[in-house]
C-alpha cells in the first residue's frame, strides 16, 4: 500500500513538472510583459532604460529556458518568488492572505451541499416515484439549467436588492456568507442528490437488503445502515473532484460578490502577466487536484474492502 | 464479407428506428427535441426572425423597458434586446455544437488508437489526458482565453484543447473492453487489419456512450461560453452573446432588469432543453432500461 502511495506521489511530481513547463512557456509566449499593464493604467510610458533595469533585476532578460531552470531551482528551496505587480510581497504572503477566503467559501459550500444533497438524495430514493420524488426531480432540473453566475444574479436581485435581507457583496460575517454559498452550492447539490439517489436505488434491489428486511429490521435502519453505507462508493467518486474544485474557490462567485479570494486576485494577476503568481497558482491547483484524486482512491479501499491497489501474487 | 456489407445497412436503419421509438415515448424529451429544432431554425434564419438589426442603435429609444415596439426593451445604445438575444443564440449554438464536433474529431481517433494499439501510444495519450485534467477546467479556460484574447475562434480553440479529453477517455475505455470480446478476436483471426477493426467493429459499438456524452457536452460548452463572455473573456462586444449581455449590464439590474434577466432566462431554458434531450437520448439508447 505504502509503495502504491509513493508511486502515485512520484507521478504527481512528474505531472507538476510538465504542467509548470507548459504554463511557463505559454505565459512567456503571449505578447506583453509584466509591466505593460502598469504603464497603461498610470497612462505613462516607463522609460526604456528603467524597464530594462527592472527586467534585468527580475531576470526577465535571460533566455526563457534559462529562466525556467532558475525557477525550478528556486522551487527546490520552496522559494516561489515575488509578485511583479504587488511589489515587495512574496507569493506565499499573497496566498496566505487570499486563499483563506476561497477555502472558507469552499468549506461552507461543502458542508451545506453535503447536508442538502445527501438529504434530498436519500429522501427521493426512499420516496421513489411519489410526489416528493417528483418535486425534488423538478427542482434539480431547474438547478441544472442555472450556472452559478445566473443563480448569483437572481439571488442578488431578489434577496439583496428587492428584500434587502443580505448585503450585495463582501465577505465579513455570517450575513454576507449566505448568498455566495447558496450560489456556489447549486452544482454540488445536484451532483450529490443524483448520485446518492441512483446508488441507493441500485442497492435497494440487492439481496442483502431483502435479507435485512426479512430479519425484521426497521425500515429506517435498513435504509440508513444497509443501503446508504453501501451506496457510498459512487458518491465518494464524485465527492473527491468536487472537494478539490470547491477548495480552490470559484471565479464566478468571487467576482460576482466581490470577495477578495484567490481567484479574484488571480483574474487580475493573469491579465497583468504576473508570471510568478500565475505559475504558483497553476501548480497549487494541479497539486490539490492530484492529491484529492489519490485520497479518493484510498477512500475507496476503506469503504469497500474488495478494492485493493496491491497486486496479489 | 458480402454478407456483412448487405446486412449492415438494414441493421443500422433498424437501430435508428428502435431508438426513435423508445425516444418518442418520453414526452418531455420529445418536447425538448422539438425546442432544439426550433432553436436551430431560429439561429439559421436569425436575420429573418429578429425584428431589428442587433447592432443598429436607436438612440431616441435607449434604455426602453419592454413595450410594443421593442418587445424586450432596448439597451444603453437603443439596440433591440430581442434581436440581440436571437443573434446571441446563434453564437451560443455554434459554440455548443462546433466545440463538440472538434472534440470528437480529436478525441475519437486518439482514444481509439490508445485503446487498440496500447504500448507507447496509449502511454502518451493517457499522460496528455492526465495533465490536461489535472488543471481545473475553468482555470485552464481563463488562462487560455487571456493568452489568446477574446473572440469566437479563440474560444473554439480553448474549448477544443480542453474538450477532447473526456471523449478520448470514454472511447479508450470502450475499446479496451470491446477488444476482449469474441467478435473482435474473430475479426482479428480472420485477418482484419487495424483500420477495418477499429472503424467497423470498435467505433460502431462505442458510439452510444459517445453520442450521449456529446449531447451533454453541448450545454456544458454553452455555459462555459456564457461564463467566459460574462467575465469579458469570451465573445467581445459589440457581437451579442448571452453571457456578455449579462456581464455588461448587470450594474443596471435595479432599473433596466430586462437587459440581464432575459438573457439569463433564455440561457437557462436552452440549457434545460439540451439536458432533457440528452437524458431522453441516454434512456432511449440504453436497452437495459425498460420504458
Amino acid at each position: 500500500m505504502l509503495r502504491y502511495i509513493l508511486g502515485r506521489l512520484t507521478g504527481l511530481i512528474g505531472v507538476l513538472l510538465v504542467v509548470s513547463a507548459l504554463t511557463f512557456f505559454l505565459m512567456h509566449a503571449i505578447p506583453g510583459g509584466p509591466y505593460d499593464m502598469v504603464a497603461l493604467q498610470h497612462a505613462q510610458m516607463i522609460p526604456q532604460d528603467l524597464l530594462d533595469r527592472i527586467n534585468h533585476l527580475n531576470g526577465l532578460d535571460k533566455p526563457v529556458w534559462q529562466q525556467y531552470l532558475i525557477y525550478l531551482n528556486n522551487l527546490l528551496h520552496f522559494d516561489f518568488g515575488y509578485s511583479y505587480i504587488s511589489s515587495g510581497r512574496t507569493i506565499v504572503e499573497i496566498f496566505a492572505e487570499h486563499w483563506p477566503y476561497s477555502a472558507q467559501i469552499g468549506g461552507l459550500t461543502m458542508i451545506f451541499s453535503f447536508a442538502v444533497g445527501l438529504f434530498l438524495g436519500i429522501l427521493s430514493a426512499m420516496k421513489r416515484d411519489t410526489w416528493i420524488d417528483r418535486v425534488i426531480t423538478v427542482l434539480m432540473l431547474i438547478t441544472q439549467a442555472m450556472p452559478s453566475f445566473i443563480v448569483a444574479l437572481f439571488l442578488k436581485l431578489f434577496f439583496a436588492v428587492q428584500l434587502g435581507w443580505f448585503p450585495t457583496q463582501g465577505w465579513a460575517g455570517p450575513n454576507t456568507w449566505v448568498l455566495p454559498v447558496l450560489a456556489n452550492s447549486g452544482g454540488p447539490i445536484l451532483t450529490l442528490q443524483r448520485y446518492t439517489r441512483g446508488a441507493m436505488v441500485d442497492v435497494m434491489g440487492s439481496e442483502y437488503v431483502r435479507t435485512a428486511r426479512a430479519k425484521g429490521l426497521t425500515e429506517r435502519r435498513v435504509t440508513l445502515v444497509h443501503v446508504f453505507k453501501n451506496a457510498l462508493t459512487p458518491v465518494v467518486t464524485v465527492a473527491g473532484p468536487m472537494t478539490a474544485s470547491l477548495m480552490t474557490g470559484s471565479f464566478f462567485v468571487e467576482s460576482m460578490f466581490r470577495i477578495p479570494g484567490l481567484n479574484w486576485y488571480l483574474s487580475g494577476a493573469i491579465g497583468n502577466r504576473d508570471y510568478p503568481m500565475i505559475m504558483a497558482s497553476t501548480m497549487f491547483y494541479t497539486a490539490i487536484m492530484t492529491i484529492v484524486y489519490l485520497v479518493t482512491d484510498l477512500l475507496y479501499a476503506m469503504i469497500d474492502p474488495r478494492v485493493t491497489y496491491v497486486k496479489a501474487r | 464479407m458480402t454478407a456483412t456489407a448487405i446486412a449492415a445497412p438494414t441493421k443500422r436503419a433498424g437501430m435508428v428506428l428502435t431508438v426513435w421509438r423508445r425516444f418518442r415515448t418520453q414526452k418531455l424529451a420529445l418536447l425538448c427535441f422539438i425546442l432544439i429544432i426550433a432553436q436551430v431554425l431560429i439561429s439559421v434564419f436569425a436575420f429573418w426572425v429578429a425584428p431589428y438589426d442587433p447592432l443598429e442603435p436607436h438612440y431616441v429609444d435607449a434604455y426602453a423597458l419592454p413595450n410594443k415596439t421593442f418587445l424586450m426593451g432596448t439597451d444603453d445604445l437603443g439596440r433591440d434586446v430581442l434581436s440581440r438575444l436571437v443573434y446571441g443564440g446563434r453564437v451560443s449554438l455554434s459554440i455548443g455544437i462546433l466545440s463538440q464536433v472538434a472534440a470528437v474529431l480529436i478525441g475519437l481517433p486518439l482514444g481509439a488508437l490508445a485503446g487498440w494499439l496500447g504500448g507507447w501510444v496509449d502511454f502518451v495519450v493517457t499522460r496528455f489526458i492526465e495533465i490536461l485534467t489535472a488543471v481545473p477546467t475553468i482555470f485552464l479556460y481563463i488562462l487560455l482565453m487571456i493568452a489568446l484574447g477574446p473572440g469566437f475562434w479563440n474560444l473554439m480553440l480553448a474549448m477544443t484543447i480542453t474538450g477532447w479529453t473526456s471523449i478520448a477517455r470514454l472511447v479508450r475505455g470502450q475499446v479496451l473492453s470491446l477488444r476482449q470480446t469474441d467478435y473482435v478476436r474473430a475479426a482479428q483471426a480472420m485477418g482484419g487489419d487495424n483500420k477495418h477493426i477499429i472503424t467497423t467493429h470498435l467505433l460502431r459499438n462505442a458510439l452510444t456512450p459517445v453520442l450521449v456524452n456529446l449531447t451533454f457536452g453541448v450545454p456544458n460548452a454553452m455555459t462555459a461560453e456564457a461564463g467566459l463572455s460574462y467575465m469579458g473573456l469570451g465573445i467581445a462586444p459589440p457581437t451579442p452573446s448571452w453571457g456578455n449581455m449579462m456581464g455588461t449590464y448587470q450594474g443596471l439590474i435595479r432599473t433596466n432588469w430586462n437587459l440581464t434577466v432575459f438573457p439569463a432566462l433564455v440561457l437557462a431554458l436552452v440549457m434545460m432543453t439540451w439536458y432533457q434531450f440528452g437524458e431522453g437520448l441516454r434512456v432511449a439508447l440504453d436497452p437495459s432500461i425498460q420504458i
